[in-house]
């Protein structure tokens, strides 16, 4: 039984924190039942919490782009202890790290990559707590770490090699078979996004994969630092017959004296699919990559405006056969 | 599919706030009120051609979001807060309506950085950056209860002073449109 509108106000906030008991739950509906004191109370909570989170985020300062890694002592008798902090920071995302982005596109300039290059910071999603600050796209860093240092890799991604370099794939990860009446471009596997994020205050929807990244650390002989790239996309029937835009994006890392990582070009292209699921729609690119790049991170985008970004769970978005020619390999 | 004009969807995104506001209130669990938005907004994206244009917009949207989250609510039961159909009914329109909205979101924002610096912190974690109070807890080191009761001092604070400032944000507001 509520006697204020204090406990009642405690009874609200929990519900807004989803740990309102079922007690309480039965608490708060005998209260708000017929009394209209209560229930304004409770719609300017409502309120007040739903334009909260309506308000885009702003903790984090999109000019803080430094990316520090932790200072690591290479005496073998810590190393295991370091190892162990290092995969706990892994799994819980959260690197006291800083990053030093470089807007500007790939020194490296070619004729191939006029037609085809649009630098961009392909910046991924509103995921904070994870790596939204950074220009890479989402989870790159532990990508690059699983890399580095040898760590499991998260979220069902695999090491291997791929053209003969290292490399953190999430093919498998994401792999799916024929599926909602999109069939696979060839064999019998595709890769599926997964659901887009939906941002209502703008009406769009969108959903970066970071599909691989590869170790350019020790490339073999020949290769001429140039990379061909393509893929092709498509989705499923909409009702509301929108296109989606689908990007292919590739960003060139430098990892600085191991502390800090510096994106050092990047190039992303970019198409609108049409509503026909019998129809693949390919990008194909070029890009130079440029000298001391450590890792590329392999990156595909699906996105939704307007009022169909409202609906984009309605959809599934895939993409197939993922090409990367290492010019020289 | 109803082909929608852009006055149509002119409409349908200045009421997001409200209608968001609206269906958390109905259910109060962000993600499910996510979602139910966006099949409200896509069964008003349809029903565009039944829409009369001299009818008021959000209170038929609001019908229709209400009829929405009585049918997500016999769908899912999982949820631990679920209202009574009755509840649902009573739950007043009016309090979310877009003039209104426009004006506690001024004030909120005033009175948000109006928070003292340590509630900040908690309130950023919890309402911007969406973390559960498990996380929160985590992060700050400090107790699940401990964060609970931060929240509910920073909710009353928050309501509080916007409650103070609605009547010179309105005025404000008045002065500006004449």
């Amino acid at each position: 039984m509520i006697t204020t509108d204090n406990d009642f106000d405690i009874l609200v906030s929990k519900a807004l924190d989803s740990s309102l008991s079922k007690s309480d739950s039965d608490k708060l509906n005998a209260a708000l039942k017929g009394n209209l004191n209560y229930q304004r109370r409770y719609c300017n909570f409502i309120l007040q919490e739903s334009l909260i989170h309506w308000e885009s985020p702003s903790a984090v300062d999109s000019n803080e782009k430094v990316v520090i890694f932790p200072f690591w002592t290479l005496t073998s008798s810590i190393a295991a202890v370091l190892i162990c902090m290092f995969s706990a920071w892994f799994i819980h995302g959260s690197f006291n790290t800083e990053i030093v982005v470089n807007d500007q596109a790939s020194p490296i300039s070619s004729p191939r990559e006029i037609n085809t290059i649009s630098t961009s910071n392909s910046n991924t999603s509103n995921n904070l707590g994870n790596l939204s600050f950074s220009s890479l796209p989402l989870h790159s860093l532990n990508y690059i770490n699983s890399l580095a240092y040898k760590l499991p890799t998260i979220d069902g991604a695999s090491i291997s090699f791929e053209n003969e370099l290292p490399a953190v794939t999430r093919d498998d990860e994401l792999g799916t078979s024929s599926i909602k009446g999109v069939l696979p471009l060839k064999d019998n596997q595709m890769i599926q996004f997964n659901e887009m994020v939906v941002d209502t205050t703008s009406q769009t929807a969108e959903i970066t994969e970071t599909l691989r990244v590869y170790d350019l650390k020790n490339p073999p002989a020949g290769f001429q630092n140039f990379v061909d790239a393509s893929v092709s996309f498509n989705q499923s029937y909409s009702e509301t017959s929108s296109t989606t835009e689908f990007s292919l994006s590739l960003h060139a890392v430098d990892d600085q004296f191991g502390d800090k990582l510096i994106d050092v070009g990047s190039t992303s292209h970019v198409l609108n699919s049409d509503n026909d699921l019998s129809t693949w729609e390919r990008i194909d690119t070029s890009f130079a990559v440029p000298e001391g790049t450590d890792y590329l991170v392999v990156s595909l985008t699906a996105k939704k405006y307007g009022p169909s970004a409202l609906t984009s769970h309605m959809q599934s978005f895939f993409a197939d056969e993922l090409e990367l020619t290492f010019i020289g390999i | 599919m109803s082909t929608v004009s852009i006055e149509y969807s002119q409409k349908l995104t200045s009421i997001q706030k409200s209608l968001y506001a609206f269906i958390l209130s109905l259910f109060p669990n962000r993600t499910e009120a996510e979602d139910i938005l966006q099949e409200t907004n896509l069964i008003l994206c349809k029903k565009a051609s039944e829409y009369d244009p001299d009818g008021h917009f959000q209170a038929w949207a609001f019908k229709i979001a209400r009829f929405q989250v009585m049918k997500h609510l016999t769908k899912q039961k999982r949820s631990k807060i679920h209202f009574s159909t009755e509840i649902i009914e009573e739950v007043a329109a009016e309090e979310f309506d877009s003039q209104r909205v426009a004006v506690v979101q001024k004030a909120l924002g005033i009175c948000y950085e109006l928070l003292p610096e340590n509630m900040k912190v908690i309130a950023n974690l919890r309402f911007k950056q969406d973390f559960s109070l498990k996380i929160i807890s985590d992060k700050v080191n400090r107790p699940m209860g401990a964060i609970s009761s931060t929240l509910y001092r920073i909710r009353q604070k928050l309501s509080d002073c916007v409650k103070g400032k609605l009547h010179e944000v309105e005025s404000e507001m008045d002065f500006r449109n004449t």
